[in-house]
This record gives C-alpha cells, structure tokens and sequence, in this order.
C-alpha cells in the first residue's frame, strides 16, 4: 500500500500542484489518476516513484518512508511506466523486457531459466509475444508502449505506476490493457495506479477514480471516489463539466 | 551467445592479430618476416633488426592497439550515456580538454620559467596528469549542462562552444610561445603513436586497463541507459554515482590516449557504429568487446596506411571515419 500523508507538491511555492494530500492507495486496487493537462498527475506518479523529490511531507510504502530508500529497494517494489519512447537501434523486444529482471541479476545482467520464462510471460501478458525478436526502433508507438509495460511487469513489483499508458494504443488495445491492469491487481494483489484522460475506460475498470482539480479560488483539491460512484453520473455533472 | 556473434569475434581477432603482425613488417627499414618472428621471440639477430622491431615497431604496434580499443570504448559509452549517436569524445570536446591540459603542460610551464625535461618519468606523468585534468574538466562542465538540459541538441553544441572556447586559448598560448615548446606542442597535435616511449607505454597501458575494468564492471548499467535515466532509476541503477564511473572511465580511455597520441579524432565515433552494424546487436556484453576488437584493428590499419604514405595518423583517421559519421547521419534521419 502506498500513503501519502500531508503531501504537497509544486515548483513555485505560492501556487502549488497539490496541497496537504493525505491519500492511500490500496494493494490489490487498480486507481485511476485524472485531471486537466498540467494538474499534477504526472508528477505525482513520478514523486512516488522517487523520481523527484520536489515534495514536503510523507510517501509511505508499506508505511516506510520512501525517502530512506535506495534506488535497488525500490526497484523491487515499484515499477514505472511514462510515455517516453524508446528508439534504440538493435534492441530486440524481448531484450528490452529482459531488462526489467535488473533488479534481481548479477552485475552482469545474465537472465537464469526462471528469468527467461517471466520474461517471455511479461510480453505474452501484453500480447506482443510474436513481437520479441523485432527491433524497438522499427515497431509502432503502441506496440512500443506495451512492450514497455511487459518490462514493468518482468520486474515483478507490488506496484505499478504508469502514466497515460492508453496514449499510443488503439480503441481495442486500450480496453484490453485495462482489463489487464484489472486482472493483475485481482489475480496478483498488484497494487496499480495509472493517469488517464478517458473517464469512461477508468470508470469501467478502476476501483477508485482519484480526480485532481482547482476549487473555486483556484487552490488544487483532490478527491478519490470510488468509480462506481463516478460512473452513477451525479459526480461528473457537478465536478467533470471542465472535461 | 549466439553462433553469428562468435563467428564474427573470431574473424575480428584473426584481423587483429594480422593487422598486428603486418604492422611489425612495415617500416622504413625493409625486415624479414623471420627476422621479425626471432626479434619478438628472442632469437639470434643483429642489433640494429632488434632495435627497430623491439624497441620502436612493437611500442608504436602496442599503442595503436591500446589508443584504438580505448578510444572506441569511450565512444561506445558516451554514445549509450548521452543517447547520441554521434556523441564522442572528440565530438563532446574531451579531446580538445585534453589538448587544452597538455597546451598548459607543454607551453604554460616554459612561459613561468619551470621546463620538465621530456622523456623522464614526470614529464610523461605531468602530460597524462595535465590532459586528465583538462578532460574532465571539459566532461564536467557538460556534465554539468546535462544536468539541467536535457536537450541533446544543447548539450553538443555546448561540447563545441566549450571546446571551441578552449581551443582559443590554446592558439593564446601558442602565440605566447617560444619556437621550441611550439613546435613540440604542434607535432603532439597531429597526433603520432611512434613518440610514446616505453615507460609512457607502461602508463598509458595501466590506465586504460582501469578505464576498461570499469567500463566492464558497468556493462549492467550500460545496457540500462540504452532505456534512459527516468527508467534506469526505476530500475534500480544509482544513476549519479554509475554515471560518474562512466566519465571516470571515459577520462582515463580518452585522456590518457590523447596526452600520448595526441588527438586522435573519429575512431570513438565510428567504431561503435561499425560494431554496431557487424553484429546488430545492442548489447553492450557484445558491443564492448567488439569495439576493443575493431578499434584495435581499425588503428592498427591507421598505422600501416600511415607508415606506408608517410602521413599523420590523425588524417588517416578522419579520412576513414568521415564516411561512417556520414553514413550515420543519413541512416538516423529522424534522430535528436
């Protein structure tokens, strides 16, 4: 379980992104993280996974502060996925994923029997198996994309952050990617959080929507409803009429 | 490994070691191949044979080996560090901080009236020392920059100014100069692997020995930067302290060869691309060796081209990894 006790979150002091944030995202729990473009929801996905430490108050995994961790520790407990594109000449697909065994390999990098078989199930999970001898310079955003997130998954963590991972992905291929997200938190008690700009798939498959906004007077809020609630429709003709 | 790859190193070796005896056999002074042969082996030959083969053939071959290996070694890594296909250490400016280092040693020391006497142990400490320094401080600055930009673009074209920047100072010192220091600091610019001398030999092989263990020891790493910094952290890798092991090794690869070769330009570049291009892999477990191998070979060619024309090593060079940048630049359209 990740907490978030009086985090708060911004560049310039007197205009913060988040303010006095005290959430808990829940293990076995799919959450998704929506709001306006430049609310935060980027960086917040990438303070938790300690990419920044531009933040006053508390991350708590598993209720240690995440700021007492080394890079390795964490490795183990959090992977991440953004939408950067990667384009290396050569890579092969499935060593791209195989990269995601780093935490748990040699100085090496040499993958054992057991490595290999996570490896091979990560890229079959996203259905890119008949993808791993291809070179990620010369596959498409997409299927680039999903590779990416079958090397989130050989890095076997509790939990799983990714940012706009729908972005590049096609109408099917996004509802198949949630269902998938869905299944690992039912089959695997992975914890996951993932930013969206499309409600209607985050009310689908999400347990919990967490919407960050501006109130009135233009101070950030953030609330987490559970997406039923949100899908039920009185929430989103009150607070989603910005969308 | 896979059968391609080990029928591809075994070929490079066969070069290597070819290339490497055709560099004893050319020379000036026409030798045997058997009168070669017994020199190395300590056979019955005249003097003056085993002075030429021992004393100035086997250094000069040696150097060209340990330059061309290193040289493509810290081309590979900065090409993988700073995701730039045509970053290197000539592109990034370490070899003009590495030739500002040795400007300061050669021509500062005479202008404040101390002269090291060349040759001795110091003087070939002080050249190292001196162009270590002024290559990391180089790699440091733009280290630095990159940093806070994460522009690839910026942080080239700060390599350039910065070295261009240099550079002035240089020709500054230079202007200042006295005939002598000048001249031995022009000739060390055209870049020469036949004035390293046995104790610089020694030196230059024990530093790029430890650039190589380290670019080794890192070889996990390596392959990780190839996704980037934000999923090498999440990853596990200690970026900070991974990348200044890097530039570390970088430092004592590239500096060292340029403080006794002189600036050897284009083989950190194109070398990386060859390998990458024989074995169309990624992997760095594979690219790092065979950028020893080819980088070897690929100087020890340099050298025989250069003995046969009597040219500097360092046209040579340019003239045979131009086309491959060209190539690079055509092929990757798209890149930055």
């Amino acid at each position: 379980m990740i907490s978030l006790r009086h985090f708060s979150l911004g560049y310039d002091p007197h205009r913060l992104l988040l303010e006095d944030v005290n959430i808990d995202f829940e293990s076995g729990k799919l959450t998704a993280l929506i709001g306006r473009n430049g609310c935060g929801k980027s960086t917040l996905l990438r303070s938790i996974a300690c990419l920044t430490g531009n933040y006053t108050g508390q991350i708590l995994i598993d209720g240690i502060d995440s700021r007492g961790m080394t890079a390795s520790e964490l490795a183990r407990y959090i992977s991440f996925v953004d939408t950067s594109r990667i384009r290396v000449p050569n890579l092969k697909c499935i060593d791209l994923v195989a990269l995601g065994r780093s935490p748990y390999t040699d100085w090496t990098g040499r993958l054992n029997e057991n490595d290999r078989k996570i490896v091979r199930d990560a890229l079959a999970m996203v259905g890119m198996e008949a993808f791993s001898d291809r070179s990620v310079d010369k596959i498409s955003d997409g299927e680039c994309q999903r590779v990416m997130i079958a090397r989130a998954l050989a890095q076997q963590t509790p939990v799983i952050l990714l940012d706009e991972p729908t972005s590049f992905i096609d109408l099917p291929g996004r509802y198949d990617l949630c269902a998938l997200l869905r299944s690992l938190t039912r089959d695997y008690g992975k914890t996951i959080v993932f930013s969206t700009h499309e409600l209607d798939l985050a009310c689908a498959n999400a347990d919990w929507i967490v919407h960050v906004s501006k109130d009135d007077n233009g101070r950030p809020i953030i609330t987490q409803l559970p997406a039923q609630q949100v899908s039920a429709g009185s929430y989103i003709k009150d607070d989603f009429k910005s969308f | 490994m896979r059968r391609r790859n080990i029928s591809i190193f075994l070929i490079l070796s066969a070069f290597l070691f070819i290339l490497f005896a055709l560099d004893l056999l050319t020379g000036s002074s026409s030798i045997s191949f058997s009168e070669v042969f017994r020199a190395i082996c300590g056979g019955d030959v005249p003097a003056s044979v085993s002075r030429i083969v021992l004393g100035i053939r086997l250094p000069k071959a040696l150097s060209a080996i340990l330059a061309g290996a290193a040289l493509s070694v810290s081309g590979l890594q900065m090409q993988t560090l700073f995701a730039n296909p045509l970053a290197g250490p000539y592109v990034l400016g370490i070899n003009s901080g590495a030739s500002f280092g040795v400007a300061m040693f050669i021509l500062g020391m005479p202008l404040l009236g101390v002269s090291a006497s060349s040759g001795s142990i110091v003087s070939s400490l002080g050249v190292a020392g001196a162009a270590w320094i002024g290559a990391a401080l180089i790699l440091a600055a733009v280290a630095f920059a990159g940093r806070r930009v994460r522009s690839i673009l910026v942080i080239l074209v700060l390599g350039m100014m910065l070295s261009s920047a240099v550079d002035s100072v240089v020709q500054i010192l230079q202007y200042m100069s006295n005939e002598q220091a000048l001249k031995s600091f022009v000739v060390w610019t055209m870049g020469s692997l036949s004035d390293v001398t046995p104790v610089q030999l020694c030196v230059m092989a024990c530093s790029v020995s430890a650039g190589l263990l380290i670019s080794v020891g890192r070889i996990k790493d390596l392959n990780m930067w190839l996704l980037g910094e934000t999923y090498s952290r999440t990853m596990g890798l200690n970026v900070i302290r991974s990348r200044n092991m890097l530039f570390l090794s970088t430092v004592l690869l590239a500096g060292t060869v340029t403080a006794f070769c002189g600036p050897v330009g284009f083989v950190g570049l194109a070398v990386p691309h060859i390998c990458r291009a024989l074995f169309r892999e990624a992997d760095h477990r594979v690219l790092l060796p065979a950028s020893v191998l080819t980088g070897a070979s690929l100087l020890l060619l340099c050298d025989i081209v250069s003995k046969l024309w009597v040219v500097p090593i360092n046209s040579i060079t340019a003239l045979l990894g131009i086309p491959v940048v060209v190539w690079v630049v055509l092929e990757n359209k798209t890149f930055a």
